[in-house]
């Protein structure tokens, strides 16, 4: 069988979410995640935002210090916007939803880091962005998917 | 102003992430340009919105004559930035016009959800109570509060134990929202149980971040010697204050007898 982790030649792989995407994700999306992964804890390859080691690390350091002027949380801001804004929501769950992010407080992007089996997965639903060499997305992620090994 | 307007500028900027950071645009939406395009332009028809359309034409231009890569980034990047912007500005708007003009009479929190899926946040309730009874007793002042204050096997939520002996007794309940009438009215039978044990003037408190939009009730006094308090968490204070009316009551009921407020 395809497995995503035949293809990737490793058993899990690693993410870093937010408590507000998934909050999102499950009020909007019927609790389907587009997530993105690395096939390693700490991919040294990859950028920080890329990286699920260092963005927890980062997150949960911005969140504990409520450091709401940290670029981090407006990137995120802007990548959660993004998703929805590309999404097939309707327009007036679409403006609902940008203004609960751009309301949302420091304290709505703790981190949360996912281990995600890749062994239960197809390999047809993986998406490789190309940017990093240890990026991927799956775009219809479930809960029953993934474990929360950090929150 | 509509939802499709915060539409329309949130698709303009995604339409310019999709050419300056095109592996952002893949991680965000599997849309492609040209889905997007046609979204926008449908958009731009329908509203006969100018700036959009402005904003619209700017991106085609720099797309179409601009050589320099830096400067093309550069551009490109400012149209994103602003058109998001423009679309979060947009939908704050919005909805801060939608409750003004009553389509909902909640204060809402809109991160934390919880409470939309009907499970209680310990801590936010607690919040709740705390940071409302501190500001209480900043008003009404001479009061010390005791939190989840146990009496016989129920919990109060806060009881307002004067200083001064001819105060009256104050116990309160916090709930988060108040959806419905029914709910007012349970929590009003509670608080009244609860008085008749400090006495007949005692008063009794509901604090609340809102209430539901077709609810007979208004803020003030809902009960005999009851109040509804509505408070709100983000700006430290009670909307549509009724403070004189507490006042007055507590003003009333002063030379009130009462038990010592430890018999449990």
């Amino acid at each position: 069988m395809s497995t995503l982790a035949r293809h990737l030649n490793k058993p899990f792989a690693y993410s870093c979410q937010t408590w507000l995407a998934i909050d999102i994700a499950d009020r909007f999306f019927g609790g389907v995640y587009r997530t993105w992964f690395s096939t390693s804890l700490n991919p040294e390859k990859n950028g920080s935002s890329s990286n699920p080691l260092i963005l927890y690390q980062e997150l949960d350091r911005i969140v504990q210090t409520n450091d709401y002027n940290n670029s981090r949380i407006e990137q995120l801001r802007n990548k959660l916007s993004n998703w929805i804004s590309g999404s097939n929501l309707s327009p007036g769950d679409i403006a609902s939803l940008l203004a609960e992010i751009a309301s949302a407080p420091v304290p709505a992007f703790r981190p949360l880091l996912w281990k995600i089996n890749l062994s239960n997965i197809h390999v047809s639903r993986l998406i490789s962005l190309g940017q990093f060499p240890d990026e991927y997305l799956i775009p219809d992620l479930i809960s029953n998917e993934i474990e929360v090994i950090v929150a | 102003m509509n939802a499709e307007r915060v539409q329309l500028f949130a698709l303009i900027g995604l339409r310019a992430l999709a050419e300056y950071d095109p592996f952002e645009y893949k991680r965000c939406t599997e849309l492609s340009k040209r889905q997007l395009e046609d979204n926008i332009q449908r958009l731009i028809e329908r509203s006969g919105d100018d700036e959009a359309r402005k904003k619209f034409e700017d991106l085609k231009t720099i797309e179409t004559e601009l050589e320099n890569a830096g400067e093309f980034s550069f551009l490109l990047k400012q149209i994103y930035v602003s058109s998001l912007q423009k679309a979060q500005q947009l939908s704050l708007t919005f909805f801060r016009r939608k409750d003004r003009e009553g389509e909902s009479k909640f204060l809402v929190a809109k991160y934390t959800k919880e409470e939309d899926r009907g499970i209680p946040s310990v801590s936010e309730h607690d919040d709740l109570l705390r940071l409302s009874v501190t500001l209480l007793i900043r008003k009404i002042k001479g009061y010390k509060p005791l939190f989840h204050y146990r009496w016989k096997s129920e919990e109060i939520d806060c009881l307002l134990e004067p200083f001064e002996t001819d105060l009256p007794f104050i116990v309160m309940e916090s709930k988060s929202w108040l959806r419905s009438d029914s709910q007012i009215e349970m929590t009003v039978d509670q608080l009244s149980k609860y008085r008749r044990f400090w006495g007949k003037k005692a008063l009794g408190i509901i604090v609340t971040k809102g209430i539901g939009t077709k609810s007979h009730f208004q803020p003030g006094n809902i009960a005999k010697n009851i109040f509804l308090l509505i408070y709100d968490p983000e700006n430290n204070v009670f909307v549509a204050d009724n403070f004189e009316k507490l006042l007055t009551a507590i003003r009333l009921n002063r030379n009130a007898r009462w038990h010592t407020g430890h018999d449990k």
